[in-house]
């Protein structure tokens, strides 16, 4: 009973201590807040206006010189089907009017297909179409350039299997008739697949609003460390306490050091507990399973930070330490860089790292991932770190005893 | 008076110096920037033959030879970095935001594209308004062999049926094995004469794969970059609030020659780190003197502006921690930025990231990797 009336009379020690010293540190945390989430609202909507990413994905440019009906049927087909206009946007022109275009960076890609090419491509003596590409961003040139390589791939197949059949009947004996007949059909049936493409495939839409960005992801991933950062003062408060001899003073009270680990604490876990709430806000689901996970995962850092503070007598050690930590979670955590993009043994790591736990529990909801393991392991860290931290403390004082 | 001021910059630049390279701190980020840089360089090199720019999933409920195959050659296709699990499995991972798409090879492709028939092999699973359309192009490129020999079979074996030379008929693999002597005994030559421009009027090497992994590395060099030049600027925050040796602090320096000693042994630092990652990524990959060079500069030109305004920052904020809290914040953001302008298109569009530093960096030093 009595530790208890002298953990709240510490309580109300701290919180005193800290709307007192923090008063100008609340209005820039506020304005910090609302910086950062009109900067997600801005980076969102313009994800959102960049949904047809298509829309504006690609501008191709295409130079047609074969005045043929076959050539003109070609071009016809991409510039008329819906499936393939969705993402091009289709410039049709003379080359050097394009070329123009192309350079002024107008048009990601150009074609400019030869004079007589349908009519040899019959024949099977191909002229090549020639193509520029933007290397200006070299994803969409990386795409653009395997699109490309696909087509010849579409060509060579329709080509390889009409050959392969006329060779086969005519090493067979078939009448000149036969083979030819055997070839128009061929041709004329291989020519509709490939032009037919897409029923090879049945379109299932996921709910746009069920899917998150892999830019959401790391957004919820930045969230974490936002509470990392705003919780920079822990490790600041356990050095204190050793600097102005109130541990000393505290312990030589009678007060243990699990009370005054939480009563330092406690503010910050408040903190994040506040903070987690307002993060729930930004996704579909709010439920306190939800709340209760993502907190929990907030709550470890924290410790790690408390145990860095005691662990570093120095202020400059403790800052140190909270920036590479800061800067690790932010590159390995899915922050930064998405976890996709870093190389194998990076991703083992980064599963185990809070804030993408943080960032994969906000994006899936309660349904897609173990709330219940992701608790229990949070909970296990936990008190491993709170073990630590005592630990830590305990030697500190005995240090500083000694000292004395 | 000319004289004079060299002098100072020259003593400011010297105990800086000296200042840096005493100090633990400094020392303990360029040495673990170097290594971390040097371990992720390895790491993506020998990553990025597996990965690439596009996250799709496969998930195969065929489980035949036929769809076994078709589900190698899409995990060849270099634009493609392919997770291959089932289908509930993907959904979750697409709802994550983590697949662009999930392909499903539904069960019975095998069957029926030996039949002949086409239409529905596969379900391709994507976002309303957010797909890529595209890369169906590139799985039905992938699909077509197998379809078009299937076709050429049915025909055949129609042909051969109606000569009643049943007897004769190959077997289908035995076909297929014909198509595939075909194929390399003689020249299809259909191809695209393609050529790469970086739209300033040079060409440049094709895009490679590897470019996303160049992305994250350049993203990565930015920020260490970034990071080391809070450290090497302390030095000058701590002449500029008065936190300097007594000794210094008594020599009549001119704010001029402190900005520019302390600023130059900060870049001079940061230059170092930059030029060593820089030698180390052009050894690695064996990259011309030429691109060498043109990373040199970009880095140099990048460490000079990270350097000014890190030294800005540290001359409007007093404190210590202050200071260096801001700019780590800064540096995660920017750093965020920097790989999400040039992931283009397929994580965001925004005009506000682009002009980000980093960004800039990043882009200026791709270009300088593939090469004009």
């Amino acid at each position: 009973m009595q530790s208890l009336k002298q953990a709240v009379l510490l309580l109300q020690m701290e919180a005193k201590r800290l709307i007192n010293r923090k008063k100008r540190s609340i209005p820039a945390a506020i304005v910090l807040i609302m910086l950062m989430i009109s900067t997600f609202s801005y980076i969102i909507k313009s994800e959102e206006k960049a949904d047809m990413p298509v829309k504006a994905y690609i501008t191709l440019g295409i130079a047609c010189q074969d005045s043929s009906e076959y050539a003109a049927l070609l071009v016809s087909y991409f510039k008329d089907n819906p499936q393939f206009t969705e993402y091009v946007d289709i410039a049709e022109g003379e080359e050097p009017l394009l070329k123009k275009r192309f350079d002024d960076g107008e048009l990601d890609c150009l074609l400019v297909i030869p004079e007589g090419f349908a009519e040899r491509m019959i024949r099977m003596d191909h002229i090549p179409i020639r193509v520029w590409i933007s290397t200006e961003n070299a994803t969409k040139a990386l795409l653009l350039k395997t699109v490309l390589s696909s087509y010849e791939t579409y060509i060579t197949s329709v080509e390889v299997n009409c050959a392969a059949l006329y060779d086969k009947m005519k090493a067979d004996g078939f009448s000149y008739e036969e083979l030819n007949q055997a070839n128009i059909d061929i041709s004329l049936e291989l020519i509709f697949t490939a032009l037919g493409k897409d029923s090879f495939f049945t379109r299932r839409n996921v709910e746009a609003e069920e899917e998150t960005s892999l830019l959401t992801g790391c957004l919820y991933s930045a969230c974490f460390l936002l509470v990392l950062f705003f919780c920079f003062p822990i490790g600041n408060r356990f050095q204190k306490m050793y600097r102005n001899g109130m541990t000393r003073r505290m312990t030589a009270a009678g007060i243990s050091y699990f009370v005054l680990s939480v009563v330092c604490l406690l503010p910050y876990l408040m903190l994040s507990f506040l903070m987690a709430g307002v993060f729930l806000l930004l996704v579909p689901e709010k439920s306190l399973l939800l709340w209760g996970t993502a907190s929990l995962l907030l709550l470890p850092i924290l410790l790690l930070l408390a145990v860095f503070g005691v662990a570093c007598r120095k202020k400059q050690t403790y800052l140190l330490l909270y920036s590479l930590c800061f800067v690790g979670l932010a590159l390995a955590g899915g922050s930064m860089i998405p976890q996709l993009y870093l190389p194998e043994e990076f991703q083992m790591v980064t599963k185990w790292l809070p804030n993408y736990r943080f960032s994969v529990l906000l994006s899936q909801g309660s349904g897609g991932t173990d709330c219940t393991k992701t608790m229990l392991a949070s909970v296990a860290v936990l008190l491993l770190l709170w073990g630590i931290l005592l630990l830590l403390m305990k030697r500190r004082g005995e240090a500083a005893a000694d000292e004395e | 008076m000319k004289n004079r001021i060299c002098l100072e910059i020259h003593i400011v630049l010297l105990h800086t110096m000296r200042l840096l390279l005493k100090k633990k701190e400094t020392l303990f980020v360029f040495g673990l920037g170097l290594f971390f840089f040097f371990a992720l360089l390895f790491t993506l090199d020998e990553a990025k033959e597996e990965k690439s720019v596009v996250f799709i999933g496969i998930a195969d409920e065929d489980n035949t030879e036929l769809s076994k195959k078709l589900t190698e050659r899409i995990s060849e296709c270099e634009v493609f970095s392919v997770t291959k699990a089932p289908l509930k499995e993907l959904l979750n991972l697409q709802k994550a935001g983590s697949l662009t798409a999930v392909f499903v090879i539904r069960e019975g492709y095998e069957t029926a594209v030996n039949a002949g028939r086409e239409e529905r092999l596969i379900a391709m699973y994507e976002a309303e308004g957010k797909g890529l359309p595209l890369l169906a192009d590139i799985v039905a490129g992938e699909m077509m062999q197998d379809i078009c020999t299937a076709k050429g079979f049915l025909t055949y074996e129609e042909v051969m049926r109606r000569a009643g030379r049943e007897t004769e008929l190959l077997s289908k693999e035995e076909y297929a094995a014909y198509v595939m002597d075909c194929l390399t005994k003689e020249t299809f030559d259909f191809s695209f004469e393609t050529e790469y421009s970086d739209r300033q009027g040079s060409n440049t090497r094709a895009p490679e794969q590897s470019v996303i992994y160049v992305q994250v590395i350049f993203s990565v060099l930015a920020i260490l970059i970034g990071f080391l030049a809070v450290y090497a600027v302390l030095p000058y925050a701590d002449f500029c609030h008065g936190r300097s040796a007594a000794r210094v602090r008594a020599l009549p320096l001119s704010k001029a020659s402190v900005l520019v000693g302390a600023g130059g042994a900060a870049f001079l630092t940061v230059i170092t780190f930059g030029t060593t990652a820089v030698v180390l990524l052009s050894a690695k990959n064996g990259l011309p003197v030429s691109a060498f060079g043109q990373m040199f500069l970009c880095t140099a030109a990048y460490s000079g502006g990270i350097v000014i305004l890190t030294m800005a920052a540290a001359t409007v904020i007093k404190s210590r921690t202050g200071y260096q809290l801001f700019l780590l914040f800064l540096i995660v953001v920017f750093g965020a930025a920097g790989f999400l302008s040039v992931a283009d298109g397929l994580l965001v569009q925004s005009e506000l990231l682009r002009i980000v530093p980093n960004s800039v960096y990043v882009k200026a030093m791709i270009r300088c990797y593939i090469g004009r």
